[in-house]
């Protein structure tokens, strides 16, 4: 009953979190905005589409979407909510996460180069970049939780997190700015891209998805969101760990916090010049590194 | 507490590696004054009184308020602003600084012992090949001096890695350094600098006798 439970608030945050984020940059900007459930009916309008195929696209551009969608979806039920025990779980699955959504990464930027296209070759060659300069502070924040805790899964790790104390409460904290950064890279929001913009040339995320439409781009997005609602639920988690472990907490903490923190970056920062991003990018690595060190300098015991 | 200070302190040496703007360097040097003074005032409780409070009122005077003071008069009278044009500097110089903070971690895990506090030793060692990098990568001569700062803050640091009767003897050295430093940087762009030009260390390979 409680995994039941998990799996529906985390699907429920999924699809709450671009709703959240559209509300709060309407309401930033004066605006009283479109329904809050507005990109469920964008989706819906796709899965009703058709599909058109460029005749010099293979099976593999085909199968993406799928698999992008099936790699998203397998990462997200990873996940523990609070104190609920997540669908799945085994040990070593913080690797395991990383993989499932480096491999949706690489079957995407595939699919863009199966297309044949320049622009979405340009945008396969951005987001290799970026995905591997970001998986290193990934790797290096979940590392921290499995250090600072003694286990490699995600629901140990989170039940183990019973006692603090404030060093690894200050640990923590760092490491939830630096995961919720890292929505902001994975999710492909400003400042390091803009899913808004209409121009080609200055698309990363965006670009590698211009030849798909109807059910296929409709999986992309639904992909997208089940990626940031996974890291996101994540952050909330490391947050909650620090004050009150409660399922009730976390889940409205994930959207608030996610929904929130996009909408108003994206309401009062200007995007980022593509020069820049891998500054940004990399800086979130040191922090990540940082914060590590510092945990593993907490685990031999120091006296401060 | 003092690890929150610390890893704000870390926190400003990763954003001086990325920074593009010499008012960012001030600001930041300035941060750490401010955070070196909260340090020692919690750190060095152990010492006697009239030290401590020579240490933190020199720590904060100085560090804190007349060093960053000098160095935007300096960004005032000579309106230089940036570091450089191209964005690719900075990340050269985070990727080595991301190799120092780990070089730095590894080393104070396997050399540091029960006499050395590891948090400070792993952070003095940053700070000293964090000064050193700004120095190696930037060419103009503000920035080898912000540079220079940054060590003189590590070795502060260091200081407290190692006891609590090292800082007394440090900061009086460390006090003349940096003020000569800044004053004399100061003498060199308001005085020397409008003959010279001279803000790019590599335009001072074409002086001649």
């Amino acid at each position: 009953m409680m995994i039941l439970l998990n799996t529906l608030l985390i699907l429920c945050a999924a699809l709450a979190i671009p709703g959240v984020i559209n509300r709060t940059r309407a309401r930033l900007a004066g605006r009283k905005g479109i329904r809050f459930v507005q990109h469920l009916y964008d989706v819906r309008l796709l899965m009703r589409k058709d599909t058109v195929y460029s005749s010099t696209t293979s099976v593999l551009f085909r199968a993406t979407p799928a698999i992008y969608l099936g790699t998203a979806l397998l990462a997200l039920l990873f996940i523990p909510v609070g104190d609920l025990d997540p669908l799945l779980s085994f040990e070593g699955d913080v690797i395991y996460f990383v993989y499932l959504l480096a491999l949706g990464r690489f079957m995407l930027i595939l699919a863009a180069m199966d297309t044949g296209s320049a622009f979405e070759g340009m945008g396969a060659s951005r987001e290799a970049l970026y995905g591997a300069l970001v998986e290193p502070a990934m790797m290096f924040a979940l590392a921290t939780l499995a250090l600072l805790f003694g286990y490699t899964s995600f629901r140990e790790i989170f039940l183990a997190a019973a006692t603090l104390n404030l060093h690894q409460t200050i640990v923590l904290l760092l490491l939830t700015y630096v995961l919720l950064k890292i929505v902001f890279v994975e999710s492909g929001r400003v400042p390091v891209d803009d899913p808004r913009t209409h121009l080609e040339l200055t698309m990363i995320h965006e670009v590698m998805c211009l030849d798909y439409c109807g059910v296929d781009m409709g999986m992309i997005k639904v992909a997208g969101w089940f990626k940031t609602a996974a890291l996101a639920m994540i952050a909330a988690n490391t947050a909650a760990i620090t004050c009150c472990f409660h399922w009730w907490l976390v889940a409205p903490l994930a959207v608030l916090l996610t929904g929130a923190a996009v909408g108003i970056v994206e309401s009062t920062q200007a995007r980022n010049k593509l020069s820049r991003n891998t500054t940004f990018i990399l800086t979130l690595t040191a922090l990540a590194a940082l914060v590590f060190f510092t945990g593993f300098l907490l685990q031999s015991n120091i006296n401060i | 507490m003092i690890l929150s200070l610390v890893l704000l302190y870390v926190v400003t040496l990763v954003y001086l590696s990325i920074t593009e703007r010499f008012r960012n360097y001030a600001s930041i040097i300035g941060l750490q004054g401010w955070i070196l003074f909260a340090v020692a005032l919690l750190r060095l409780q152990a010492i006697n009184l009239p030290e401590l409070l020579f240490v933190s009122i020199e720590t904060l005077v100085f560090k804190a308020i007349i060093v960053p003071a000098l160095l935007f008069a300096v960004i005032r009278k000579t309106h230089i602003n940036r570091v450089s044009t191209s964005g690719s500097s900075q990340f050269n110089a985070l990727l080595l600084s991301i190799v120092a903070l780990i070089a730095s971690a590894s080393l104070t895990a396997a050399v540091a012992d029960s006499t050395v506090d590891k948090v400070f030793f792993g952070v003095a060692l940053y700070a000293l090949l964090s000064g050193l990098i700004l120095i190696v990568l930037r060419t103009r001569i503000f920035s080898h001096m912000i540079g220079f700062l940054v060590i003189e803050n590590g070795v502060f640091l260091f200081s407290m890695a190692v006891g609590v009767e090292m800082p007394f003897l440090i900061n009086i050295a460390i006090l003349l350094d940096i003020i000569c430093s800044v004053l004399m940087l100061s003498v060199f762009f308001t005085k020397i600098g409008h003959t010279l030009h001279a803000d790019d260390a590599s335009s001072l390979t074409n002086i001649k006798d």
